[in-house]
């Protein structure tokens, strides 16, 4: 099931109606519901799959205890290793097996021997599997941190794994924050569910909107890219930027909402990362759940920024590069992280990558300073740019596609592959741009104005904007299911 | 919680208001289809007087206005054939009646231009007609066409000779008295959603999980000649029926979209034909508009030219 179907929206007021209305006095019954509800939600994609989910909640429920159970720093880690091995081992197989065959095969005919790959197999990849698998671990990792102790209620737990608001796309919660909430009674606010709906609103504008709509431009661009000039292809990778934002950050956005509606906060995922003014807080602002995850499971064990630099540029490198392989089994995706981690070190060794925390663009201001403005546009040049990678089939197609952006630079005027307006699309993206820029210091409250008539005016413009752009010959699918 | 159960639906009844409002100002309905009739012989046309505008995409892509005259056919002028005057009918399917252009731009205007207005054009153009129609049309207003000079009437093979009669469709007349069809009429935000395809998801998901019988069958293969003939058989039995004037009729054809088997047959009967392929064909420009399949403005003046050019050629008073 996906958020921006019908199905969907039937099946939450259900949820919905039954969480609050009949199952309100009773905390052990909503968390079973919610377990249903997450399961249904899933297994109306693919229910076989469901299988994977309860084996990988059980192992790291019975991992948790193990852990937590011994005092013997050896036999602690002997057990988190089982979470990693397993968790590890079901995205290894799902996800990257046939790229690791395929990649041998490919080495051994680049030194002279044929082998013929009959080792591939025919396997879908589980929608959602890098992010739940993620999330438990994370459960592990805490309670081996001492962060967190192990519960012992299953059921919950099992909630907490497969809630399904952020079950296939995330954001990738810890259990500190998710599980905690599901372990203790929820009571309903209004203000709570009024901020989830509009949060579902502007999520469903981002996806439909935004991502919908551009998406036969930037397929357009990179399915015949050999045959356009750099301008239109200049123009199809940033667009691709918008789409993939609007995309993901759409999904998160209605996740967010969703669980509210539930009573449950969930993490922030994105924080207006087009708006960042160095390749640092762009990561400070993008996927949010999955690089602290990295930060905090992999960057910081291995040493983080306490060691020396050279180490410290070493686990950049190795965070980014994992980050790219976590995207996707495919080259492009290692190239992708590659890029970043190159752009990322001269930030962090001019002691750069952390100046931006704890402030947004125009902090003071209602415009961005000159220099802000040239930040932006080179943050987002080097962002785009690397998208490249990102969105293109294969490693040989990214750099066909860069070649031909420095060699051909000749202007022609691009024409949308169904033969629509263009000019609508370029008013809003910048449209959006402006808007965003307006709720930049909160993302969670995308109707923030003071005037309910403005906000009124608000909702109606986004929705009859979703009508106008609805197209229904469109693969509607998240892009970041496929990871 | 009643306070939020209660807010929502207030909203959301406020905001399909204001979206009710804002389809309107902004025009994003489509105004067609409009009210039809029978007439006194049975022939299915649109209620005179009617105008307003097509629209076309979820944006206003294709905007045109269309005025109903008195015949009941989308024209700037009224069909009032003389003796003195020269007179051509083009006689067709939607591509005649022309909701996807203005009406005062529409083919046979641009015939009347390239003619210096020395004649009249008369689009007898509605949606759906076949071969059946149009030759029915022929002999039931026998008087008015036999003032007109030249008729063209507009075909396509795999579409227009799957009848051999003509039966007046009393059920698509009577849509306009049912309550769906009121709904919309007055609510332009359904009908704005049913055409940007909103209604589709609700269709999709209720059909999504029903029996292999009632998704679309595939196609089995077919014999075109067989089928040809089967066509060319029902165009002989609606000649029968209605007659055909070989002097003044001309069918106005795609040759390349044709069957060779009824262009061979027009030639052997002595049916006269107009094919404005190759003028199709040299365009190197699109002629047909991108939101639907129609000709746009280049593709018409194309048509408008091959007439204009052919009756200039046989009618010695031009």
């Amino acid at each position: 099931m996906v958020f921006n179907s019908l199905e969907f929206f039937i099946f939450l007021a259900l949820v919905f109606f039954l969480y609050w209305f009949i199952l309100k006095k009773s905390l052990k019954a909503q968390n079973i519901l919610i377990l249903i509800a997450s399961y249904i939600f899933y297994g109306w994609w693919d229910w076989r799959f469901l299988s994977l989910i309860l084996l990988s909640t059980v192992v790291d429920y019975f991992v948790g205890i193990a852990i937590d159970n011994n005092t013997d720093k050896k036999i602690r880690k002997r057990w988190l290793w089982v979470s990693v091995i397993f968790n590890v081992g079901l995205l290894g197989f799902f996800k990257y097996f046939n790229f690791f065959v395929d990649s041998w095969v490919d080495m051994c005919s680049v030194l002279g021997y044929q082998i013929k790959s009959t080792w591939t197999l025919q396997v879908i990849l589980p929608v959602g599997i890098s992010f739940y698998t993620f999330q438990t671990m994370s459960y592990s990792f805490d309670i081996y941190y001492n962060k967190l102790k192990p519960t012992k209620n299953f059921l919950s737990f099992a909630a907490f794994v497969s809630f399904f608001p952020q079950l296939v796309a995330g954001p990738i919660e810890r259990a500190s924050n998710l599980l905690s909430q599901i372990l203790n009674k929820r009571t309903f606010s209004y203000d709570q569910a009024a901020s989830g709906l509009k949060l579902i609103l502007w999520g469903l504008f981002k996806k439909v909107v935004i991502a919908d709509s551009l998406a036969p431009i930037v397929d357009d661009v990179f399915a015949n890219h050999a045959t356009y000039p750099a301008s239109t292809l200049i123009l199809g990778v940033t667009l691709f930027s918008f789409q993939v934002y609007g995309d993901f950050s759409g999904y998160s956005d209605i996740a967010i909402g969703t669980a509210k509606l539930f009573g449950i906060e969930l993490m922030s995922n994105f924080r207006f990362p087009n708006f960042s003014r160095n390749v640092a807080e762009y990561w400070q602002r993008w996927h949010v759940s999955l690089s602290t995850w990295f930060r905090h499971y992999l960057y910081i064990p291995m040493g983080g920024s306490r060691v020396s630099k050279l180490k410290s540029v070493r686990n950049i490198i190795v965070i980014f590069l994992v980050s790219g392989f976590w995207h996707g089994a495919n080259w492009t995706f290692i190239f992708w992280g590659a890029f970043h981690a190159v752009a990322f070190i001269p930030v962090f060794l001019m002691g750069r990558n952390t100046i931006y925390k704890n402030s947004v663009v125009g902090e003071n201001s209602i415009f961005p300073s000159f220099v802000e403005i040239g930040q932006l546009i080179l943050t987002f040049g080097i962002v785009t740019f690397s998208r490249i990678f990102f969105r293109s089939e294969s490693i040989t197609g990214a750099f066909e596609f860069i070649k031909r952006i420095f060699s051909d630079f000749s202007y022609t005027e691009y024409m949308h592959p169904q033969g629509y307006r263009m000019i609508d699309y370029y008013l809003l993206v910048a449209a959006f741009v402006l808007y965003e820029y307006r709720m930049r210091k909160d993302e969670r409250s995308p109707f923030n104005f003071k005037s309910k008539y403005v906000r009124f005016a608000a909702y109606t413009i986004v929705i009859l904007l979703m009508m106008m752009f609805y197209d229904d010959g469109v693969d509607r699918s998240f892009i970041y299911f496929q990871f | 919680m009643k306070k939020f159960i209660f807010k929502t639906i207030f909203y959301i009844v406020l905001v399909l208001i204001a979206l009710e409002g804002l389809v309107r100002v902004l025009h994003l309905y489509n105004d067609v289809p409009l009210d039809l009739y029978i007439d006194e012989y049975g022939i299915q046309k649109t209620v005179p007087g009617q105008a307003g505008f097509s629209v076309t995409g979820n944006r206003r892509m294709n905007f045109c206005e269309f005025h109903i005259n008195k015949s009941g056919y989308n024209s700037y002028r009224e069909f009032v054939p003389t003796k003195d005057k020269i007179e051509i009918a083009l006689i067709g399917d939607s591509f005649i009646e022309g909701f996807n252009q203005h009406y005062y731009d529409s083919t046979g205007k641009k015939i009347e231009n390239n003619l210096d207005n020395e004649v009249e054009v008369y689009e007898y153009g509605r949606g759906g007609y076949d071969m059946a129609d149009q030759l029915y049309i022929l002999n039931s207003y026998k008087e008015t066409f036999d003032l007109i000079d030249h008729v063209f009437i507009y075909m396509k093979f795999e579409n227009d000779f799957k009848r051999r009669e003509i039966k007046p469709d009393h059920d698509l007349v009577n849509l306009k008295y049912t309550f769906k069809f009121q709904i919309k009429r007055y609510i332009k935000l359904l009908k704005y959603s049913n055409a940007i395809g909103l209604f589709d998801v609700v269709k999709n998901m209720i059909y999504r999980n029903k029996p292999k019988g009632h998704q679309k069958v595939e196609k089995e293969k077919v014999d075109e000649n067989a089928l040809a003939m089967e066509y060319i058989d029902n165009f002989k039995a609606v000649v029968n029926r209605y007659g055909f004037n070989k002097e003044k009729n001309t069918f106005l054809l795609d040759k390349r979209k044709t069957s060779p088997l009824f262009i061979d047959y027009c030639d052997k009967m002595g049916y006269k034909y107009l094919d404005f392929g190759p003028a199709f064909e040299k365009e190197t420009k699109p002629t047909i508009l991108i939101y639907d399949r129609h000709w746009n403005n280049r593709g018409r003046r194309i048509i408008a030219k091959v007439i204009s050019d052919y009756v200039k050629k046989i009618d010695n008073r031009l």
